[in-house]
């Protein structure tokens, strides 16, 4: 505790020794104060529900230091104070961001400390595990607060490192060319048998003219050999990658765009267990074509994309999601008496904030939910997959309505244990959804807004090895703005999932060992509604009411029902 | 601008043409093979050779089944009031005599008095078979490697210092604490703790009256005759944790590296720590291999050794319950069957 007291007093003074020369100090600054109110009743207690309540009050202060254009500091303190706390007691401190940025030499942009980081989707990417793209703002409201605290912004991973870009324009021959280079550490090494582990890549981006773009891409992740004494593992991964549009954009209607993804992994593994030099090299590539209507701002396209049963991009396949295994329910965590324990479902997705997501690369292909995610756990990087994938996206000028649609006919490139058949399974995967402003078609100050979406999932296989899966998933919302910034929000989330399935454990190679099947015959409906009233710039205050049915037909032991009552205010400047 | 048109399009299909030719050699299937069951799938036989057992001394219980077909089947033998498991894996169309010892894989083990249940299942088919046993005498594992006296905590008032477990004491009693022998405690999630093995376990529970240290228990029966190989011994150590990332336990363990003295001395010894937050949820085996264990950093308390991995000079070892993040909030400890192997964790015997 001293130490953090040295360390913040430390910090004060320089942001303050940088105020008193710069006279350029700016404060930013988050604050939650957040109540639930819970009630489950499970196959145990039908009649008599178990009762929790729980919430905190926080305030993130951004202390931020510009000297001059060559450097940024700013650095983030928390202090967090749990629901019941008194007077400190229950109250934490943490520093939530330390970093550094600005521009040397007017050209090159450096950012130092916890940065986050976005590449292209095979090298480094943080993909959504569950579709939530049209959902209620009663849902995306809790949602925004759980990415927050998950340190998400889009598909960014937070880590800490350096990331440096510059541009370099040309007068002939090339327009100009991009240069971007980052690296820092993903692993701490445990001062015996597990090495510091490096991650690090870079891109060079030609824009050669308004036609056409190409760009090559690195990212690897290394361990550092002799930063322990006794390594048990020696790691090391490489992708390259190139990616390119080639544009054809000399018309008022129309807009054609050429473009993919192409590059390999290389893969290497060491063990001091088993001495075995252990290597894996794939390739996949991403090749799509899209038109544009542009009077109607209307968007068709399709691709064709094969990734390899061995291609290994770490910092593209790690889940957001946590590995079943890690996850723990932060409301009633056990059920039936203390007996079973209580499965995720799709609200937790969007309202827990802590011991759901996973905030640092694994090496090693995740578990995973296989009833959320059968088609792509992995994003687009899924490894074994091939096929098409088509689109639709339009948005009407007047931006009363815009949707958009994608289909994904994949399957599997080697088959996954059937030794006899060889049978690859067949993946479908659909989502789409609109936001339709209907205040924008009544000529309506105030917003109503209906929106929908939907994704459905399918795993088939015949074969010796029957396999079939299918999942839906159902969103549908209203926002009502009834008087001048108070809101009436209601949404609903339906999911089912159907059939079977088996689900791959890998080892430390990223190699398949066993197979554990699975059978669902689930449903979850969340029905939710409240209100949101915006006090100002940044400030609001919202109350919801939250019924989740989860029904299990398959094991009847992990049907429940909750309702949660939560209370939020939220302020940032 | 039209020639840079044409440059651009036979670049990108020279490009597209390259990958296209790429071709990976494939393999037939990856992954272990597996066959489910067809339609007509249909077990003939499943039977075991006794309906009671007991595993003392070394004996097993046999199973044997016959199916249609050659297909993936799982037999899984369940605990009745354990809820201990173990399972067994294979591809045929039935197996003969296949030994169970009374071995389990989770955390909890099998109870003396209770009735297994041998299930038969198949990948593929929601079909199962069943057949059942009275264990009249669960299998017995202290010998798999260096178990510390009475610590399967049966015997309550075994745990004395007479019996060489010395709970710590200093002052007497430590403030706010309470740890001792129980079977059904309360943990702070509402939950009754149940012992994985037997029925009882050992148990510190408050906030104590310092910012870190609660309160703890050590153990200083014979740990004699263990290998000095630092990196083929483990010490291993069933917790129970509530989720509460507060709780936390140091586990050390304490080597008399002064010759002629042969006992430790923390001012002059070694002491070897596994640092374990017990923020998981239930019961769990804790193994961490010696040589991996950390030096302690209190030179008053087994800091001023010779900094070696010598399990072979391990004299005694503690279990002290400390407080993570929040030095006002009580925290808890649960934990059962301590036990010293060579080769591997621990990993039940016969």
């Amino acid at each position: 505790m001293l130490n953090k007291v040295t360390l913040v007093l430390s910090i004060f003074s320089v942001l303050l020794v940088t105020e008193l020369s710069a006279q350029n100090v700016y404060f930013t600054g988050v604050g939650r104060a957040l109540v639930t109110n819970d009630r489950l009743s499970d196959n145990t207690n039908k009649a008599s529900k178990l009762k929790g309540s729980g919430g905190y009050t926080l305030f993130d202060l951004g202390v931020n230091a510009k000297a001059t254009d060559v450097l940024r500091a700013g650095v983030i303190l928390r202090i967090r104070n749990e629901f019941g706390g008194f007077f400190s007691d229950g109250a934490s401190f943490e520093f939530r961001q330390l970093q550094m940025e600005g521009l040397v030499a007017k050209k090159v942009k450096y950012e130092i400390g916890d940065i986050y980081l976005k590449h292209t989707q095979y090298t480094l990417w943080n993909s959504e595990p569950i579709y939530n793209k049209y959902e209620a703002n009663v849902f995306s409201l809790r949602r925004d607060i759980v990415n927050y605290e998950n340190f998400f912004i889009g598909n960014a991973w937070r880590m800490q490192g350096i990331n440096l870009k510059t541009q370099l324009n040309f007068k002939k021959g090339i327009q100009s060319l991009g240069i971007r280079a980052y690296g820092g550490r993903t692993l701490r090494n445990n001062t015996t048998t597990i090495p510091d582990r490096y991650f690090y890549g870079g891109r060079l981006d030609l824009t050669q003219s308004k036609y056409l773009r190409i760009a090559g891409n690195v990212a690897g992740i290394s361990d550092i050999a002799g930063t322990v004494s006794n390594a048990q593992v020696d790691y090391h991964n490489m992708v390259y990658t190139t990616d390119f549009d080639l544009t054809l954009d000399n018309n008022d209607n129309f807009k054609f765009v050429l473009g993919g993804e192409v590059g390999a992994s290389h893969f290497e593994l060491k063990r001091a267990i088993d001495t075995a030099y252990n290597e894996f090299n794939d390739y996949f590539y991403d090749l799509g074509v899209k038109g544009t209507y542009k009077p109607w701002n209307l968007t068709l396209g399709g691709s064709y994309r094969d990734v390899g049963y061995n291609f290994n991009s770490p910092m593209a396949q790690t889940r957001r999601l946590a590995a079943p295994g890690d996850v723990i329910p932060s409301n009633f965590p056990l059920m039936n008496d203390g007996v079973t324990a209580r499965p995720i479902g799709i609200f937790e997705t969007y309202s827990q904030e802590q011991r759901l997501y996973n905030q640092a690369i694994s090496t090693t292909l995740m578990s995973y939910y296989v009833q959320y995610n059968m088609v792509e756990p992995y994003g687009k990087a899924t490894p074994n997959r091939k096929g098409y994938t088509f689109m639709a996206e339009v948005e009407t000028p007047n931006k009363v309505l815009n949707a958009s649609i994608e289909a994904n006919f994949l399957s599997e490139s080697v088959a996954e244990g059937d030794s006899i058949t060889f049978e690859k399974r067949k993946f479908t995967l659909i989502q789409g959804g609109f936001v339709f402003n209907l205040n924008k078609l009544l000529n309506f100050e105030k917003l109503i807004a209906i929106n929908g979406g939907v994704r459905t999932e399918s795993s088939k296989r015949g074969g010796t090895n029957l396999i079939n899966l299918s999942s839906s998933l159902i969103d549908v919302g209203l926002d009502i703005e009834v008087i001048k910034d108070l809101h009436l929000i209601g949404g609903a989330k339906i999911f089912n999932v159907q059939g079977n399935e088996v689900q791959a454990a890998r080892n430390q190679l990223n190699q398949i060992t066993s197979y554990a099947p699975l059978q669902f015959n689930q449903s979850q409906t969340i029905l939710a509604a409240g209100l949101r009233y915006d006090y100002g710039a940044g400030c609001y205050f919202s109350m919801h009411y939250h019924s989740v049915d989860f029904k299990d037909v398959q094991t009847d032991r992990n049907t429940y029902k909750m309702n949660q009552m939560f209370f939020v205010f939220g302020l940032k400047f | 601008m039209k020639r840079i048109f044409r440059f651009s399009i036979v670049l990108v299909i020279a490009l597209i043409g390259v990958i296209l030719a790429c071709s990976r050699q494939k393999p037939d299937y990856i992954g272990p093979a597996y066959i489910a069951a067809p339609e007509n799938f249909a077990v003939t036989s499943f039977t075991s050779n006794m309906s009671s057992i007991s595993f003392i001394p070394s004996t097993s219980l046999m199973y044997s089944a016959s199916f249609t077909n050659s297909v993936s089947w799982k037999l899984t033998i369940t605990g009745n009031k354990s809820g201990a498991y173990h399972v067994f894996e294979g591809i045929s169309n039935g197996f003969t005599n296949l030994q169970w010892w009374g071995e389990h894989d989770g955390a909890f083990f099998f109870k003396t008095g209770e009735t297994v249940t041998a299930t038969l299942s198949f990948f593929g088919t929601s079909m199962v078979s069943e057949t059942t046993t009275l264990v009249t005498q669960a299998a017995d594992f202290k010998t798999c490697g260096k178990f510390s006296t009475y610590g399967d905590f049966e015997n309550a008032s075994k745990i004395t210092p007479a019996n060489k477990w010395f709970a710590f004491n200093s002052p007497t009693p430590i403030p706010n604490v309470i740890q001792g022998v129980a079977s059904a405690e309360i943990d702070r999630n509402g939950d009754t703790v149940k012992a994985p093995e037997g029925n009882q376990y050992y148990f510190i529970k408050g906030k104590g009256d310092q910012a870190t240290f609660v309160s703890g228990i050590q153990s200083t029966a014979s740990l004699s005759g263990i290998t000095p190989q630092a990196d083929n011994v483990w010490v291993n150590i069933y917790l129970y944790g509530t989720g509460d990332p507060n709780a936390g336990v140091e586990i050390e363990y304490q080597e008399a590296d002064q010759p002629g003295d042969g006992i430790y001395s923390p001012t002059t010894d070694d002491a070897f720590v596994a640092y374990v937050t017990l923020s998981h949820i239930g019961w769990k085996l804790f193994s961490f291999k010696y040589s991996d264990l950390t030096p302690t950093l209190n030179a008053d308390f087994g800091g001023s050794g010779n900094r070696k991995h010598e399990p072979n000079r391990l004299r005694s070892w503690d279990i002290v319950l400390v407080k993570k993040t929040d030095p006002n909030s009580p925290i808890a400890v649960y934990f059962d069957y301590p036990i010293i192997t060579t080769g591997g964790p621990f990993k039940p015997c016969h």
